[in-house]
């Protein structure tokens, strides 16, 4: 474990994520012809809800009160498996523990609304599990079979393989296609209910809690947002070696995460809104295309 | 020959239940004098028998001449000539036992013998029915239900029995590697999608021996898990049977069910904690078997690498499932106001740290028992981050809602459900389980016809039936 490192990037991951938020806020925006807010406005909500006073319903358990700083833990921890502006990631390992925090984290939001007891975020806390259940598994194998094409279990060295091949495309196809349902933005949202169903997990959350979900889910984003970067490495020509190839690496993280801001921003704007249950086609293709890759990755290595 | 001292309590019992339980106790302890001075040595998973089997017999519930008949079996070499006097007399007891104790345990009984003979008569699959029945595996289901309604103390020893069984008798088991493979993937997952619907503390318990079977019957196949068994499930074993037992035995002194009196008191944790520490070894389970389970899998198998992705799933889904159960249980604002005193609360809270303690237990177990036998420590990335996370997340949390303030919000929110809300309804997570999953849960297995068949057959006939199975496989 690299610290210096680890301290780096988990300074990153606070200060970055909810910039990326008020960028994706500001490109829908920019897509409406609206002003929008400025690119600071999601650090401003998150500093005003930390100095408000916490408040809980009563009779609150132990989960429901661990459990906004368990959901900011997972999403740090998550981020501390990717190698950022340094192309080696803080953390020796990376690949499985990466995926098995992914998709705890996604778990994690349905138990928050579950947990509080009031009816909406129970409604909503159910919706979260839905879609967990529905694109979680597509992420799981998407990611798999991205990591054996790679030949590696460890995110340094799949970032590090210039390979380039068949399973690398269509993983790449069934994980940003998942990637849209996670980000929990329409078509997968409801704009008309906002904070009674899409938001309501979080209702009975206040004050700091609140701010440590709302800035876990910003992190969380981010992170995920950060895994094209492996995709997109085989781009970098074979004979590049040394500082360059640090640079490009870097170069490739920022496109990366300004590249996913843009898609889901745009698939916001750009699209009607799915019923939740008439989305289960969507998700059973983006789960053909992640068995697909794996298949490829497996048994066809002409396509590899 | 000293083991068949065993099944006197057994007999003892038919005539006197206390006088019973105290003659069991006497011969474990005598057993375990005698090995302690050389007379009788035994191995390490024989005396874990012993041991465990005195645990359980804590619990004023258990049946002691089941446990001492599985106490026996486990504890009886293979192959020899005793365990054909053991089988003789473990049928007569059985079948004397039949119309007081019901069929479950019997046929666990019967399951069991069946092995026997047909591990001596050398049948090559002579733990083919023991495996199905044990694990719950269609079409036995219904009678691992059964078995935990009626003996969960009987049903825990009989899985650690088969568990220390089967890991014996792993070479027997080599051509059927494959197809042990399949089954405890797939018993692992069905044991999951059951645990996400069940509303019974019976059936709550029955998947978790289940998924613990299923995770078995996966590193019974595989090589590379072998320190699996030994550092992780006999540990995670010894935790459960410890968990259940003392709450059995809370339950019984204060004549309340699981799922009674730790949603009828805020005060009373108790409960809360063991279930809460149940499935924390189960997801350690679940987890670490899915890490492993990937790893093999990316040096090039696609089975095994499909079924790291479905556990990784089904150990993460689990959990919102567990999560909303058990909120719905055992937290929120007290239905009866009950407040224990002084030492009460004391001792709740001295039993519940335990239960947690033990939680952690396969969690920690699996390295610190391989550095202790001198080997390398097997790492899991996955278990060590949860458990820094979990560490930071609970120090940050004591650090941030110190000060929260609890407001009522009576008015408009309906509260907690209460045990009769829950056994009356789903719930919303499941609900959505079984919408989403309405094929796998609509699926209609022939378990109930099956089982109410076999349930109706008299046990010789059944045992009659399979030992001509057995000369048959023998004969070709």
């Amino acid at each position: 474990m690299n610290l210096p490192v680890l301290a780096l990037n988990l300074a990153l991951a606070i200060a970055i994520a909810p910039l990326l938020d008020g960028l994706r806020r500001k490109i829908t925006a920019r897509l409406q012809n609206r002003v929008g807010p400025p690119l600071t406005q999601s650090w401003h909500d998150i500093i005003k809800l930390l100095r408000k006073e916490t408040v809980l319903p009563e009779g609150a358990g132990l989960m429901l009160r661990v459990l906004p700083a368990l959901m900011l833990m997972l999403s740090l921890a998550m981020f501390a498996m990717i190698a950022t502006v340094t192309v080696q990631s803080p953390m020796d390992e990376g690949g499985i523990i990466f995926i098995e925090l992914a998709v705890l984290s996604a778990f994690m939001f349905a138990i928050a609304g579950g947990m509080s007891g009031n009816p909406y975020g129970v409604v909503g806390g159910s919706r979260e599990a839905i879609l967990a259940t529905l694109v979680e598994p597509s992420i799981i194998v998407s990611l798999t079979a991205l990591l054996l094409f790679k030949g590696s279990l460890t995110l340094d060295d799949a970032s590090r393989s210039l390979a380039f091949g068949g399973t690398l495309v269509v993983a790449a196809v069934a994980y940003l296609l998942s990637l849209l349902v996670e980000s929990g933005r329409v078509p997968f949202d409801v704009a008309e209910a906002e904070s009674e169903l899409t938001g309501g997990y979080l209702i009975e959350f206040s004050g700091p809690p609140l701010a440590m979900l709302k800035l876990g889910q910003f992190i969380r984003a981010t992170a995920m947002y950060s895994v094209p970067k492996l995709f997109l490495t085989a781009l970098i020509p074979v004979g590049v070696t040394g500082d360059a190839f640090s640079i490009a690496v870097t170069a490739l993280y920022m496109v990366s995460i300004l590249l996913c801001t843009l898609l889901v921003s745009m698939a916001e704007s750009l699209n009607a809104r799915y019923r939740l249950l008439e989305a289960s086609k969507f998700y059973a293709v983006v789960l053909i295309f992640s068995l697909l890759a794996l298949v490829i990755a497996f048994y066809a290595p002409g396509w590899r | 020959m000293y083991q068949a001292l065993l099944a006197l309590p057994a007999f003892a019992y038919l005539v006197n239940r206390r006088a019973a339980r105290l003659l069991l106790v006497a011969v474990q302890a005598f057993l375990l004098v005698l090995h302690a001075a050389g007379f009788y040595p035994m191995q390490l998973q024989q005396i874990l028998v012993i041991v465990v089997s005195l645990i359980l017999l804590l619990d004023p519930a258990s049946n002691p001449p089941l446990i001492a008949l599985i106490a026996l079996i486990g504890v009886t070499p293979l192959p020899g000539i005793l365990p054909l006097i053991a089988m003789t007399l473990l049928l007569v007891i059985a079948l004397s036992a039949r119309k007081s104790h019901g069929r479950a345990g019997l046929y666990a009984i019967v399951a069991l013998s069946l092995t026997l003979i047909l591990e001596y008569s050398g049948y090559p699959y002579a733990g083919a029915s023991l495996v199905l029945m044990l694990v719950g595996a269609f079409p036995f289901q219904k009678w691992l239900t059964d078995l935990y309604s009626n003996y969960k103390s009987a049903g825990i020893l009989v899985a650690f029995t088969a568990v220390i069984y089967l890991n014996e008798n792993l070479v027997a088991y080599a051509s059927v590697a494959q197809l042990l493979l399949f089954l405890g993937a797939f018993t692992t997952i069905v044991g999951v999608f059951q645990c996400m619907i069940s509303r019974r503390f019976a059936d709550f318990l029955s998947t978790i021996h289940q998924i613990t079977f299923g995770i078995l019957l996966v590193s019974a196949s595989v090589v590379e898990l072998d320190a699996l068994f030994y550092y992780l499930l006999l540990p995670a074993a010894l935790s459960l049977t410890v968990i259940n037992s003392v709450h059995d035995g809370l339950g019984e002194k204060t004549g309340e069910g699981m799922f009674g009196f730790g949603g009828l008191s805020s005060s009373m944790r108790v409960e809360a904690a063991s279930v809460l520490a149940t499935y924390m070894v189960l997801f350690s389970l679940v987890s670490m078997v899915a890490e492993v389970l990937m790893r093999i899998g990316v040096e090039g198998s696609i089975g095994f690498t499909l079924l790291g992705c479905a556990m990784l799933f089904s150990a993460a889904a689990s959990l919102a499932a567990f999560f909303r159960g058990y909120t719905l249980i055992f937290e929120g604002p007290s239905k009866s106001g009950v407040t224990p005193g002084g030492s009460l609360r004391l001792a709740v809270a001295l039993v519940s740290a335990g239960d947690l303690l033990l939680a952690l237990v396969p969690a920690w177990s699996l390295i610190v028992l391989s550095l202790a036998s001198g080997g390398k420590p097997l790492e899991f990335e996955s278990l060590n981050v949860l458990l820094l996370v979990m560490l930071v997340a609970a120090s940050l949390s004591a650090a941030i809602m110190g000060g929260a303030k609890p407001v009522k919000f009576k008015s408009w929110m309906g509260g907690y459900a209460g045990v009769g809300d829950l056994q009356g309804s789903k719930g919303e997570i499941f609900t959505s389980w079984r919408e989403i999953f309405k094929l796998v849960y609509d699926f209609k297995s022939p378990d109930d016809g099956v089982s109410g068949a076999m349930e109706r057959a008299n046990p010789l006939i059944i045992l009659a039936f399979v030992a001509a199975l057995a000369i048959v496989g023998v004969m070709i």
